[in-house]
């Protein structure tokens, strides 16, 4: 029997049937990872693939192609945040070029550089790691926007949604905000309330299949649901709106053992898409602005404390888009969609100052060793299942148990 | 899909009684839901919201009743709701993202979220009414009339159809476009091709109308890139007309592309250019996608017949089974459900293609019966088959409606509903931008979502109903009752026969009943009341079914 009183003294304590929630407790790995998405098809011809002597390819004027720790890449003088990158940064960091899409259409390209496959079921790379590395966090994801396929582990990712509603659900202000204004319910009472709830379930038979698997979920849920709710007024998740803001906030939650990964989308220069069918010169802006937040969070996460020397030692982001760009200009000035694409890692595990992969004269991807990173007729073709397989090696998962590809292992320290 | 894969390999084309053995589904490995369960599970996939005790009543004195309840909730007028919200998730057409904004159309901001789920609404709607008013399912892509509500009407060149049998939900009517398209249901929904915007070719647009009428997903089919003679614009439609590796999907692709084309805007800002059909552009296709219209192989001269030609394919009927079935069984199909689709088909045709035939055959599964699994079921079972679903966000702010008289609303958005400000995404549900198919697992934030709306719902009823104006959630106690009254165990019985559809337990009542006097105790009746009805709102009983 529970008594009024065993209630009251645990509501009190703040000690209910949650005390000791089945999430709380540090990450088994510490290894972190940020995904930061372009939505809408970088043209990799604006950073990642020179390609000035290929006439099938329209470059932008007055840009050249420079080398800095290893890295080529396509230089202007309007994209100062991109060469700081790769002359701070570029030891740590390794392009992939010649990624082979399946597809020219946004949803499918999305599906498949998460996931590899087009096709609905398997799980995005982000869910599956967070789960993994976030196994015992309150945000095992944190999902900011962007692009994701959690299927049956949805478990392991936290929205925060587009106007970071999630501030509002975790101090009150969600309810006290409607058309029929309702206070949060007092602190002493809702602690009852999740004593009584915590108590039901936990009495509960599990039963079987989805039954069971609802119970589990309910328990963790509400567990991780209080935690945060008590940790509300020192966390704030409402005010970061810009790409920066995010990836700062991210490493914030790093710091506080509350997160494994993130994913945040950038939308472009000015939030006009990466999708420049109209207007192709839109792309440069969009690259500036998008490594300007990049040097930010590399700055950031350096002056963190991680688990042994800052958290830029233990975080990994990947940088990629879900396709890349036609090659040559339309009548508009624009490009349009192609099964080709690049993406960027840096960070904790990544063997940096390199570019692998390579555009040929037809702007397809060349074969690779995965071992060399060279350039190898035997070779094979980069895919997005050989990114999910190099995501998972860094995270000391097994790629075999999720993807048929191997990691590009000279990507790897 | 599926069954044209099978029947591409050798399998059975119809219903026929003498078919091989191996179409016969295998027994389901599973547990039957309770009668209670049961019916909660038929009203909420049926109507969006819970039985009432009446109806729970009506089964337990005669089992029998339970045919005749499904009977009813397919004749409710909130089935008709509760389609719209199942083919709106499952077409993906909720946007929050048009090429035209309402702003155009004169809306303030607080009538934005109104307007987009007006636009969203319009296939949708049309399909459902098609469904709830058991007209033949072909006429979703043949009929004369489309639905629209105010804005709508106000938005988009069209007026109300005098003379026709109305939708369920007063704010809509049947309409008719008035720019001179022809009839074609969903396929000349403006609504529809706004969420599936024109790209190079109207090729979005032949896309959606091949996955979401034929179950055919041209999306899914890899293309491969690999020759340096593509790289050049004309070079590359050249290839997409003849290169056969590009020809597989294609040749499938562009006629119906090309059907399309009365719907291309020459000036995409242009709100009178969107909103009009252009019947002067209806062959424009085949210049610009250098296709002919037509429908798999069925050539058509413009898209006044294409509604006709699917509904005359085989594919179309197989796709509305297929569409129903996974939205029934919470699952995607696939080639091993042949036998069960074969048999689901048979009793469509049978129906003479209506809903409710298809609907009451899926209902009738073992597998949409099961409430759990038996010692023999396998991981894959596991995985498939949903003894249990979780409420959608709209089936949860519906059902708290209903029972709260609470909508969760602020500054004009539904907060269930949209992603601007609200939870949808949070909840579970499905944003086609962001989330493409419904959450099958409870996470933090639908936790959190819950919660805020079971208190705030709670309170919102308890103290209306404690001061005698409420929604009739407590129906045995007043401000002085408390768990020493008889009154007491009556309420907590009937609220779990409305909130969860089952008997409250011995440990349920006393949790509850100690909740309530310690809640009493650190505040008053209605915190307390209020604390007893969010926690049943909150607990996996409510919220999963």
């Amino acid at each position: 029997m529970i008594s009024r009183r065993t209630l009251l003294g645990l509501a009190g304590l703040g000690l209910g049937a949650w005390a000791l929630p089945a999430w709380a407790g540090p990450s088994a790995s510490g290894r972190r990872f940020i995904f930061v998405f372009a939505d809408g098809g970088w043209d990799t011809t604006r950073v990642f693939s020179p390609m000035f002597d290929n006439p099938n390819v329209d470059m932008e004027t007055d840009v050249a192609t420079a080398e800095v720790s290893g890295i080529r890449f396509v230089d202007s003088g309007d994209r100062p945040q991109v060469r700081a990158f790769f002359e701070d940064h570029g030891h740590m960091a390794c392009v992939l070029n010649g990624i082979q899409m399946k597809s020219v259409a946004h949803t499918a390209c999305k599906r498949q550089i998460m996931t590899g496959s087009l096709h609905q079921g398997p799980v995005d790379w982000a869910t599956r790691l967070g789960s993994r590395t976030g196994d015992g966090l309150h945000m095992p994801l944190v999902a900011f926007s962007g692009p994701l396929y959690s299927e049956e582990l949805n478990g392991a990712v936290v929205r925060v949604g587009e106007e970071r509603q999630l501030a509002g659900l975790l101090d009150g202000q969600a309810t006290l905000d409607a058309t029929i204004p309702m206070d949060p319910v007092r602190a002493d009472l809702a602690a009852l309330q999740d004593d009584a709830l915590a108590t039901l379930l936990a009495a509960r038979t599990p039963g079987t299949g989805r039954e069971a698997d609802h119970l589990a979920q309910a328990i963790a849920a509400e567990s991780r649901g209080r935690a945060m709710i008590g940790m509300a007024d020192q966390l704030d998740m409402g005010s970061a709106q810009t790409l920066p803001d995010k990836l700062l906030l991210m490493g914030e939650l790093f710091e506080r053992d509350l997160a494994a990964c993130g994913i945040v989308q950038h939308n472009g220069s000015l939030n006009l898409s990466w999708d420049t069918h109209g207007d192709n010169a839109r792309q440069g802006p969009s690259f500036e602005q998008l490594f300007e937040s990049l040097n930010i969070l590399v700055e950031d996460l350096s002056s963190r404390p991680g688990s042994s020397g800052s958290l830029m030692d233990d975080t990994t982001v990947v940088v990629f888009s879900e396709m890349g760009r036609f090659p040559l200009l339309n009548a508009h000035g624009g490009k349009e969609h192609w099964v080709w694409t690049s993406a960027m890692l840096f960070g904790a595990g990544v063997a940096g100052g390199q570019v692998i992969g390579h555009y040929n004269e037809g702007f397809t991807g060349d074969s690779v060793d995965l071992d060399s990173g060279g350039l190898d007729n035997s070779g094979v073709t980069l895919t997005p299942e050989h990114l999910g397989a190099t995501l998972f090696a860094l995270a000391d998962i097994d790629p075999a148990e999720h993807v048929s590809a191997d990691p590009i292992r000279a990507a790897l320290l | 899909m599926i069954l044209w894969l099978a029947c591409a390999t050798g399998g059975p084309t119809d219903s026929d009684p003498a078919a091989p053995s191996w179409a016969t589904a295998e027994p389901a490995p599973v547990v039957p839901l309770s009668d209670d369960l049961l019916l909660r599970r038929l009203s909420l996939d049926l109507r969006g919201q819970l039985p009432s005790v009446g109806e729970l009543e009506r089964l337990r004195a005669d089992p029998e009743e339970l045919d005749v309840l499904l009977a009813e909730f397919l004749l409710d007028p909130r089935h008709e709701e509760r389609m719209a919200d199942m083919f709106a998730q499952r077409w993906l057409t909720r946007t929050e993202t048009y090429p035209i904004k309402y702003f155009e159309f004169g809306y303030e901001d607080d009538e934005a979220h109104a307007w987009r789920r007006s636009v969203a609404g319009e296939p949708a709607r049309l399909v459902a009414y098609v469904a709830a008013r058991d007209k033949p399912w072909d006429e979703i892509v043949t009929a004369d009339y489309t639905i629209a509500n105010d804005l709508l009407l106000e938005s988009w060149p069209m007026a109300e159809l005098e003379g026709r049998e109305q939708p369920s939900n007063p704010e809509w009517r049947v309409a008719q476009y008035t720019d001179g398209r022809p009839r074609g249901g969903v396929l000349m929904s403006t609504g529809l091709w706004w969420r599936y915007y024109q790209a190079i070719g109207n090729r979005s647009r032949g896309e959606a109308a091949a996955r979401l009428l034929a179950c055919t997903n041209f999306l899914e089919r890899p293309i491969v890139f690999d020759s340096p003679s593509t790289l050049d614009q004309d070079a590359l439609e050249d290839a997409v007309r003849q290169d056969p590796a590009c020809q597989s999907c294609h040749s499938g692709l562009d006629p119906i592309s090309s059907a399309l084309f009365g719907f291309s805007a020459a000036d995409v800002n242009s709100p009178h250019e969107m909103s009009t059909y252009h019947p002067e552009r209806e062959r424009q296709g085949v210049t610009d996608n250098g296709s002919e219209p037509g429908w798999f192989g069925e050539p058509i001269y413009a898209v006044g017949e294409l509604g006709p030609v699917v509904a005359a394919d085989p594919r179309f009927a197989s796709c509305a089974v297929e569409s129903f079935t996974e939205e029934l069984l919470r699952r995607e199909t696939e080639l091993d459900d042949f036998p069960l689709l074969q048999d689901l088909e048979g009793s469509f045709e049978q129906g003479d293609r209506r809903a409710s035939a298809l609907i009451t055959a899926i209902v009738a599964t073992d597998e949409y019966r099961a409430g759990g699994l038996l010692p023999e079921a396998t991981a894959e079972h596991e995985k498939r088959i949903a003894t249990r679903r979780l409420m959608s966000p709209d089936q949860l702010a519906d059902s708290i409606e209903q029972l709260t008289g609470y909508r969760w609303t602020s500054f004009g958005y539904d907060q269930l509903t949209n992603d601007v400000y609200g939870y949808r995404t949070l909840t579970g549900g499905v944003n086609p931008t962001v989330v493409d198919t419904p959450q099958v697992g409870r996470d933090l934030t639908q936790g959190l979502v819950n919660r805020r709306l079971a208190q705030a719902a709670a309170t919102y009823a308890v103290e209306g109903d404690l001061a005698g104006a409420g929604p009739g959630l407590l129906v045995h106690v007043d401000e002085v009752k408390t768990p020493a009254d008889a009154a007491f165990d009556q309420e907590l019985d009937q609220l779990s026969d409305r909130l969860h559809a089952r008997a409250l337990d011995d440990l349920s009542r006393e949790v509850l009943t100690e909740l309530w006097w310690a809640t009493a105790e650190a505040g008053d009746p209605v915190d307390a009341w209020a604390a007893v009805v969010a926690v049943q709102l909150r607990d996996p009983a409510f919220w999963s079914y």
